[in-house]
C-alpha cells in the first residue's frame, strides 16, 4: 500500500482541485443571492444547503449512480472524456466539492455582503464595466472573507470520506484520501501508521481553522477598506 | 496580517493560463481503461495488495484494489460501478451480486476460509474450546451478529457447544470484528471471539485457542468476475492467480486458509 507521504500528496491535491473547481462556481451563486436577491432565492438556498442534510454516503451512492458507465450521464462522459469518471481521483475531488459546497457560499456571502454597494456603484459610475468593477473593487474588498471561505471548504474537503468511498473508491495510490488511509489502516490493524495518519489530519485541520478564524474575526469587526 | 490580493492578478494573463492548465491537466488524466478495478474487502487488503503486484509483473496491467466493507462494494456493484473483479469476506454479498444479476454463477470461486479463535490478552492461559469461556469470568467480545458475519460465527459455535446460554450475558457485542479484537487489546473484555486473522493483526492479544471449524458454518471468502466488466478474459485470470501456489503462499502467511477445489 502506499506511503503515508503518497497519501498525504494525494488527499492535498484532490482537495486542492476540488476547490479550484468550487471557489468561481460559489462565488457566482453568492454573488446572485447577494446582489441580485432573486425571487427563488429560498429554492436556490435549500439546494446549496442540501449535502448538508444529507448523509455522506447517500452522496456518494447519488453520484455514482448518476456517472456509471451504464448510469444516465455515464455515456456523456465516455464520450466528452473517453474514460470513466467513477472510481477516479476527478471523482474523489467532485465528491469533496460537493460536500464543501454549502459551507463555501455562506461564507462567501458573508464575505459579499461586507462590500459596500455604493462603492461598486462608484466605480461604475466613473466608468467601469460590471467585471471590471467586480475584479478591482468587490474581490480587494471581499478578500479576507473569499479566502476564510475557501479555507473552510478545503478543511471539509480533506476530510471528507463517505461520499468519496462509495464514488472514487478506496484505491490505493489513486483515491486513497487521508481520511480512508486511516480507516483501512485500522481496519487492517495497523493502528500505529492509524495514529500517524490521524495526527497529521489534526494538524493540517487546525492549521487552516486557525487562519480561518483570524479572517473571519477580522471580517466581523467591519473593515471594510 | 494583511491579505490584499491586487487585482491585477485577478485579471493577468499569468492567472488565466494557469486555470487553463490545470482544467487541461484535468481532462487529460481523466479516465481510461488501462486499469483491472478489484473491489477487495479491507480485512484480506493486505494479503490481495501483495498478490496484486506479482500479477501485474506478468500481465502488463495495473490492478486498481478497491478496499471497504464487502456489504458496501456489492452495492457498488448493483448501482453500476466499473469495478471488473470481487472479493467478499462472506458469501452474502456474493449471494446479492448473484441475485441482481452481476455476477455470473460460473464465475464464482472460492478462495479461501477463515477461522474463528479465542482471544487474550499477553500472558492470558491458553485452554479449550469452549471450557475457555466458563472458567474466565469477565466480558466476551464479539462482533454483533446482527452487523457483522463474523459475530454470527462466533454465535453459532457457542450455540453448537452448548454454552451460548451461559455466556449470553457476558457477550460485549462490536461494531464490528475489529473492534471485538481492539475491546480485548484495550481490557475493555478479557476474552474475545474473532478470527484467526484479526488475532494476528492486533497487538497485544494472543490466541487461547482455535474453535474447531466443525461448530459453525464455513467462513468462505468468494471472487468472481463482474458480469458488466470489460476486460473479463483477464478478470477470470485474475481469480485464477487467487488460487495459484504463490497467492496460497501469501494467504496463509496472513493467517487464511485457501481452500483446495
Amino acid at each position: 500500500m502506499s506511503s503515508e507521504g503518497e497519501v498525504i500528496l494525494l488527499s492535498l491535491r484532490v482537495a486542492a482541485l476540488a476547490m479550484v473547481g468550487l471557489v468561481p462556481i460559489s462565488l457566482g451563486i453568492a454573488w446572485l443571492l447577494v446582489r441580485r436577491n432573486p425571487r427563488g432565492r429560498w429554492l436556490i438556498e435549500a439546494l446549496v444547503s442540501m449535502p448538508l442534510a444529507l448523509p455522506p454516503v447517500v452522496i456518494g451512492f447519488g453520484l455514482l449512480w448518476l456517472f456509471s458507465p451504464t448510469g444516465p450521464l455515464g455515456e456523456v462522459i465516455d464520450s466528452l472524456f473517453g474514460g470513466d469518471l467513477v472510481f477516479t481521483w476527478f471523482a474523489a475531488s467532485l465528491a469533496s466539492a460537493i460536500v464543501a459546497l454549502p459551507l463555501v457560499v455562506r461564507t462567501f456571502v458573508i464575505a459579499l455582503e461586507a462590500v459596500d454597494p455604493r462603492l461598486e456603484l462608484a466605480s461604475r459610475s466613473l466608468g467601469a464595466g460590471p467585471w471590471r468593477t467586480f475584479a478591482y473593487v468587490t474581490i480587494p474588498i471581499a478578500a479576507r472573507g473569499l479566502l476564510a471561505g475557501v479555507l473552510i471548504g478545503f478543511v471539509r474537503a480533506l476530510s471528507e470520506f463517505g461520499a468519496t468511498i462509495v464514488v472514487a473508491g478506496n484505491i490505493p495510490g489513486q483515491t486513497q484520501t487521508l481520511p480512508l488511509a486511516i480507516f483501512t489502516r485500522i481496519q487492517t490493524g495497523d493502528d500505529s501508521v492509524a495514529i500517524r495518519l490521524v495526527v497529521i489530519s489534526v494538524v493540517l485541520a487546525l492549521v487552516s481553522l486557525l487562519l480561518h478564524n483570524r479572517l473571519v474575526s477580522r471580517l466581523a469587526s467591519g473593515r471594510s477598506r | 496580517m494583511v491579505f490584499r490580493i491586487p487585482a491585477s492578478f485577478v485579471r493577468s494573463r499569468r492567472l488565466q493560463f494557469a486555470l487553463l492548465f490545470v482544467v487541461g491537466l484535468m481532462l487529460i488524466s481523466c479516465g481510461g481503461n488501462d486499469r483491472l478495478v478489484v473491489s477487495t474487502a479491507a480485512s484480506i487488503g493486505d494479503a490481495v495488495s501483495e498478490i496484486a503486484v506479482e500479477f501485474e509483473k506478468s500481465e502488463s496491467i495495473h490492478v486498481a484494489l478497491n478496499l471497504s466493507g464487502s456489504n458496501a462494494l456489492a452495492s457498488q456493484v448493483d448501482v453500476g460501478a466499473p469495478v471488473d473483479v470481487v472479493l467478499f469476506a462472506g458469501s452474502g454479498p456474493m449471494n446479492r451480486l448473484l441475485a441482481s444479476g452481476n455476477v455470473e454463477p460460473k464465475s464464482v470461486e472460492k478462495i479461501v476460509e477463515n477461522r474463528l479463535a479465542v482471544i487474550g490478552r499477553s500472558g492470558a492461559e491458553a485452554g479449550s474450546f469452549p471450557e475457555l469461556l466458563t472458567s474466565i469470568g469477565g466480558k466476551i467480545a464479539i462482533a454483533d451478529p446482527g452487523l457483522a458475519p463474523a459475530g454470527s460465527y462466533a454465535e453459532e459455535a457457542m450455540r453448537s457447544a452448548d454454552v451460548y446460554e451461559a455466556v449470553e450475558s457476558r457477550l460485549l457485542p462490536t461494531l464490528d470484528v475489529r473492534a471485538a479484537a481492539a475491546a480485548v487489546q484495550s481490557g475493555g473484555a478479557d476474552l474475545g471471539i474473532v478470527y484467526v486473522t484479526d488475532a494476528m493483526a492486533v497487538d497485544a492479544v494472543n490466541i487461547l485457542t482455535m474453535i474447531p471449524p466443525e461448530s459453525h458454518s464455513p467462513i468462505i471468502y468468494p471472487a468472481a468476475v463482474v458480469a458488466g466488466s470489460s476486460q473479463q478474459e483477464l478478470s477470470s485470470r485474475f481469480v485464477a492467480f487467487l488460487r495459484s501456489d504463490f497467492a496460497k503462499s501469501v494467504f496463509e502467511r496472513h493467517g487464511f486458509v485457501p481452500v483446495d477445489r
